[in-house]
């Protein structure tokens, strides 16, 4: 059912602060509805990670468009993104709290996918940096190496690698994980000769 | 690639693994990097249908803002509401304020006819005579209305009534001074007939102001119509 639709879904942060300023002047709903559906498919993805639940998530995407309703009336918002996603978290946080049940939620899941800490971009390493990491890589334990030099170097999915490596996808992960982390160690150390 | 963001059928697809893997590779990627792709992706092994569930959410948030600008216009015809509804008080004040206004105009009519007559008389009576003093006239007696006119004139018909009225005693008005109003019609020789207290009891008061009028001059009649005097007893 398609309405005739004001406002476009933004393209650029640019556009995301020209429909924020639209909303704050005019109080027109249509622009944060545009917004909004932009980031709709990760708001319910975080939703359903704390519920488990598909009608608790979808009346929780529905809390937080409210919630930005009246928010975004007072507050300056930068980085729309980040500040959603916090949102997003909190109000599932509190909704869990609130309905009394504590998920416990495994810690290697978590470490997996979301260690910051180790953030190697590995697009902006110069020439020797490339060669010291070639060797680095080298250094690394199989299982890490054989992920690595797949996900990384050869630009395969998990999936892909699963295949081909046989281990699990969960055992991928970890081992792309710890293996990142391993060659920042091993490449700062080389740096630092 | 930057800032692709996630839509519900990369999601499908990404699950059902029929995206391309290069695609997949840069999904992967992305979410190593984004915390709320990340957080998302793994919501979504909790779901089946994925895909279905958006299109159903997209479909409630379209909704809620159509809700949302159907009541803000609701709110916005309100305001035009007030200016409508301020206006039309405005009027309704008005009007009250006019039938008020109303109310109170005739009884002042009224009073503004009564008082007219006998100034006009005594305007005839001051022409009649220069020197009347016509105060002294209205503190005696004052006709109040017609304009047959005593044949005397009017200075000598007030002096006739200051000489020869009686004070009744004892006084029993409170006030400074007591009006009898005496109404009666000329007959054919002009002398006052049907003489009858027009205001206030049969009293003695009532009794002198009508002896007073019928033994008084005779009256030149304008027309067959009732004549009115009112006599004033002071104290």
């Amino acid at each position: 059912m398609k309405f005739l639709r004001k406002y476009k879904i933004p393209v650029s942060t640019d556009d995301e602060q020209g429909l924020l300023a639209d909303y704050k002047e005019s109080g027109n709903i249509e622009a944060l509805g545009a917004l909004y559906e932009k980031y709709m498919p990760l708001v319910y993805g975080v939703c359903l990670k704390y519920f488990k639940d598909d009608e608790k998530s979808k009346d929780g995407v529905m809390q937080i468009f409210e919630q930005l309703i009246t928010k975004l009336k007072i507050h300056e918002v930068t980085n729309f993104k980040s500040w959603l996603y916090t949102l997003s978290r909190n109000y599932c946080l509190m909704a869990i709290r609130s309905a009394g049940k504590y998920n416990f939620v495994s810690i290697d899941d978590q470490f997996m996918e979301k260690d910051a800490s180790v953030h190697l971009d590995i697009d902006d390493l110069r020439e020797n940096q490339l060669v010291s990491m070639e060797k680095c890589i080298e250094q690394l334990p199989e299982e890490q190496k054989m992920c690595i030099s797949l996900f990384y170097i050869e630009q395969k999915s998990y999936k892909e690698v699963t295949d081909e490596t046989g281990f699990d996808i969960n055992k991928v992960k970890s081992y792309i994980q710890n293996g990142k982390r391993n060659l920042k160690i091993c490449i700062d150390k080389s740096s630092g000769k | 690639m930057e800032n692709r963001t996630l839509n519900s059928l990369t999601i499908q697809q990404y699950f059902d693994g029929s995206l391309d893997p290069k695609k997949m590779h840069e999904l992967e990627k992305q979410a190593l990097e984004d915390e709320f792709l990340s957080d998302a992706l793994e919501g979504y092994t909790y779901v089946i249908e994925p895909a279905q569930n958006l299109s159903i959410l997209q479909r409630q948030l379209a909704d809620r803002i159509q809700v949302q600008e159907a009541t803000k216009k609701a709110f916005s015809i309100t305001s035009q509401r007030l200016s409508i509804a301020a206006a039309s008080g405005v009027m309704c004040v008005l009007a009250a304020t006019l039938f008020w206004l109303n109310g109170y105009e005739q009884p002042a009519t009224k009073r503004v006819e009564v008082s007219l007559s006998p100034q006009h008389i005594n305007a005839n009576a001051v022409k009649m005579s220069e020197n009347a003093d016509v105060n002294s006239y209205v503190d005696i007696a004052e006709q109040i209305s017609s304009s047959s006119v005593p044949v005397v004139g009017w200075k000598e018909y007030a002096q006739y009534i200051k000489n020869n009225i009686r004070h009744p005693k004892p006084i029993s008005f409170k006030s400074q001074v007591k009006n009898i109003v005496v109404a009666f019609k000329i007959s054919q020789s002009g002398g006052p007939v049907d003489l009858k207290v027009v205001n206030g009891l049969t009293d003695a008061y009532a009794n002198e102001a009508i002896r007073i009028i019928k033994n008084g001059p005779k009256w030149k009649s304008v027309d067959a119509e009732e004549i009115k005097v009112k006599i004033n007893f002071k104290k």
